[in-house]
């Protein structure tokens, strides 16, 4: 059983957590997936997004890895176990406080 | 414009850390580029300023990281220690001016590749295997035992640590283990 985390990730770690649930990719396209998640809500800088790379390194969230393309200049990022359990168990913290803003009518209807 | 805005934040990258710099700056420099192909001059404008400081906040970020780590001032021991077979063990070098109760930085080499450990006061503060810092999350301390669980959560390095002897053992881990295969386990 993988070691798990204690702190949440931050918001721009769960964003790329779940932006490379559905496979390994590289820098411009996490934050153009991040981008697409979010509806444009959330626009992550440069700067941050490598900072936050760099931190899941650390943690052993994601590894580099090898990329769908052949793009030798792009460095490619993918979950790890830890980091997909780490963004299921994100996921349903997410989930379970948007089911109780909701039932205290804090989303509008048909907002989501 | 796109040249100017691409050298601005090439200058800008000289705020970060060198290591962090020398890492991702030129992945980084051509993430920008791409981000602001196609775009209007004031909107290329607008991305290059927000971007830099950006660049800025990230560098007081890692910089204060890096000072919480390094703010005690002490004595420090450097131990090295390189090893092919099958069973290592390196002592701290006997110096008057070196306290290894305060802290001990050890670099070593095994054939599965490059590790290092930064102990103070007993207890390991930092961590790096084949140069990528680890987080502590990973390093797991119990009596003389020294644990650093690999991303898939095995155990990838197992060591003993006599912290009155300032003696430390580990088991070297065979060439196989570079990959950092799950399947590949320390001896625990």
């Amino acid at each position: 059983m993988p070691e798990q985390p204690s702190d949440p990730p931050t918001p721009l770690s769960a964003a790329i957590l779940f932006a490379l649930a559905g496979g390994a990719s590289h820098g411009y396209a996490i934050i153009k997936e991040i981008e697409a998640l979010t509806g444009g809500d959330m626009v992550p800088n440069t700067g941050s997004t490598y900072l936050a790379l760099h931190r899941l390194l650390e943690d052993g969230l994601i590894s580099e890895s090898n990329g769908p393309g052949s793009d030798a200049r792009r460095r490619y990022y993918s979950l790890t176990a830890l980091g997909r359990t780490t963004a299921k168990t994100e996921a349903l913290r997410l989930a379970r406080l948007v089911r109780a803003a909701t039932a205290r009518k804090l989303i509008p209807r048909g907002a989501l | 414009m796109r040249r100017l805005a691409v050298n601005l934040f090439r200058s800008s990258l000289a705020l970060l850390p060198r290591s962090f710099r020398l890492e991702y700056g030129q992945e980084m420099a051509d993430v920008f580029s791409e981000r602001i192909r196609g775009r209007s001059v004031w909107s290329i404008v607008v991305l290059t300023i927000g971007e830099s400081f950006d660049i800025a906040l990230v560098s007081a970020r890692t910089r204060t990281a890096e000072y919480r780590l390094l703010r005690p001032t002490f004595a420090a021991a450097v131990v090295m220690a390189v090893l092919l077979g099958t069973k290592g063990s390196a002592s701290l070098p006997s110096s008057p001016v070196v306290d290894p109760s305060v802290r001990i930085d050890f670099y070593a080499h095994d054939p599965a590749g490059q590790f290092t450990l930064t102990i103070l006061d007993g207890h390991p503060i930092a961590a790096t295997m084949n140069r990528v810092p680890l987080s502590l999350r990973r390093v797991v301390h119990q009596g003389d035992s020294i644990r650093i669980i690999g991303p898939e959560g095995n155990v990838a390095l197992a060591l003993a640590y006599y912290r009155e002897s300032g003696r430390i053992e580990w088991t070297a881990r065979p060439a196989a283990c570079r990959s950092a295969s799950p399947a590949c386990r320390a001896a625990e």
